[in-house]
């Protein structure tokens, strides 16, 4: 297997529209303004009507209904928006089967929206300055698994030989057979798609968050979110839970046993709303 | 008829053309019960230990945690005319993640509980699969007793 063409064929994948890029600059530059966002984004008729119904949905139960793009961007601030609107860009890449993974269509666009809210819930709670980036970070960072998905399965003997035989973790093992894992692979998409250096870095990083360039928490946020989710059993295929644990990085975030068990227990709380922000995404 | 047991969820029938599944455990763990003689079975699938994180959530769903769920899923099943002496009982799920230690490492903690519990109780488990890191998928057919653990990416085997 020749890691050259398994980064070829990142180009299978289906690209993301073109706005994703647009709004990417948009809100990295502080130049920007609402209005910059409001304009990329009306701009897209299927996402706008996709971001309006996520904005109105039971998810975030606001007492008035938001009819335009800019009434979104006013009250929920360009990140949030920004990001609602990611979610529904990357909708058609994650949805389809990822049978090389052993998951079901739909599983690891369920997994990317669980860990997305998830690390929303801790970058909030933990006050972190870049929500938007984390929550869309959680949301990519498993795009090489879409492109790893079709090799995974002719190797699947050598990967599983190296898990059980010389405690590899799934991406040690993914590195071993091809030479690149998924968070690397899904690092180089994130660069073809001209997305910034942060996104890039924690798509990388998204299993050795300690590894990351960002000089804040965001990667160990990105990391727990993800962690919990495979705890959970949300978009866990054949590579099981077969990743490293840092305790370093939830000593970092400042979370106890007990916060995590909170997180869990909550999960069950949004059961719903990852149903209807699935659903929501499905349409148009 | 398959009939899905969610997370933190619990079902219990005697219905002879269901089949309860609960998929992807995960760190949580399930487990099934089944008395041939009474054609009951039903299966649990639990998220974290014990309720005392979160008394009020274990009010709202009692089968999130294993000190709550684990009584309701044998009374649900005596309801229905199952006997303790009778039942097969398994065990599965509570994976973990790679040198995850201590408090952190929920699904041994998840296997903690059931075992103290069974012990209690004088319940014999008849088969367990717990821990390790892979994912598991638990299934029971309520007509012929049949019960099968699907690992992911390796399997089906009849239990």
């Amino acid at each position: 297997m020749q890691v050259d063409d398994i980064i070829d064929s990142i180009d299978t994948l289906r690209p993301v529209s073109p706005m994703v890029e647009r709004v990417m600059k948009i809100v990295r530059d502080p130049d920007s303004s609402m209005a910059d966002l409001v304009e990329v984004i009306k701009f897209d008729d299927r996402i706008t009507a996709n971001l309006l119904k996520t904005c109105n949905s039971a998810y975030f139960n606001l007492p008035n209904r938001i009819a335009s793009v800019q009434q979104a961007v006013t009250y929920f601030g360009m990140e949030k928006v920004a990001s609602l609107a990611m979610l529904q860009t990357t909708a058609d890449n994650f949805r389809k089967d990822q049978d090389g993974y052993d998951l079901a269509g739909g599983e690891l666009w369920r997994a990317a929206i669980t860990s997305a809210l998830i690390a929303q819930e801790i970058a909030e709670k933990k006050q972190l300055g870049s929500v938007s980036l984390i929550f869309t970070a959680s949301l990519l960072k498993d795009i090489g698994k879409v492109v790893l998905n079709d090799y995974i399965k002719s190797t699947q003997s050598e990967i599983f030989e190296r898990l059980d035989k010389q405690q590899m973790s799934f991406t040690e093992a993914e590195e071993a057979v091809f030479g690149i894992d998924h968070a690397e692979l899904g690092a180089r998409v994130a660069e073809k798609w001209n997305f910034n250096f942060a996104l890039v870095d924690l798509i990388r990083h998204h299993h050795t968050p300690l590894d990351s360039e960002i000089p804040d928490l965001s990667a160990c946020v990105v990391y727990i979110a993800d962690t919990i989710c495979m705890m959970i059993g949300v978009g866990v295929g054949s590579d099981g839970l077969t990743y490293r644990h840092y305790q370093a990085a939830i000593d970092k975030v400042g979370l106890s046993a007990d916060d995590i068990q909170d997180i869990i227990a909550g999960y069950w709380d949004k059961i719903e709303s990852i149903e209807e922000m699935m659903n929501l995404s499905q349409e148009g | 008829m398959n009939c899905v047991v969610g997370v933190a969820d619990m079902k219990v029938s005697n219905d002879s053309g269901t089949t309860l599944v609960t998929y992807s455990l995960g760190s949580c763990i399930g487990i099934a019960i089944y008395d041939g003689t009474a054609r009951v079975g039903g299966i649990l699938h639990y998220m974290l230990p014990e309720s005392s994180i979160s008394e009020e959530k274990a009010r709202k769903n009692p089968f999130m945690f294993g000190n709550t769920g684990i009584p309701l899923l044998f009374k649900e099943a005596y309801k229905y005319g199952a006997k303790k002496n009778r039942l097969r009982v398994i065990v599965v799920g509570g994976a973990e993640i790679l040198d995850q230690k201590g408090m952190f490492n929920i699904g041994k903690r998840n296997y903690a509980i059931v075992r103290k519990m069974f012990w209690k109780n004088n319940v014999i488990v008849d088969f367990e699969e717990v821990g390790g890191n892979v994912n598991r998928t638990l299934k029971l057919e309520i007509e012929s007793g049949g019960i099968y653990l699907k690992t992911a990416g390796r399997g089906v085997v009849k239990i």
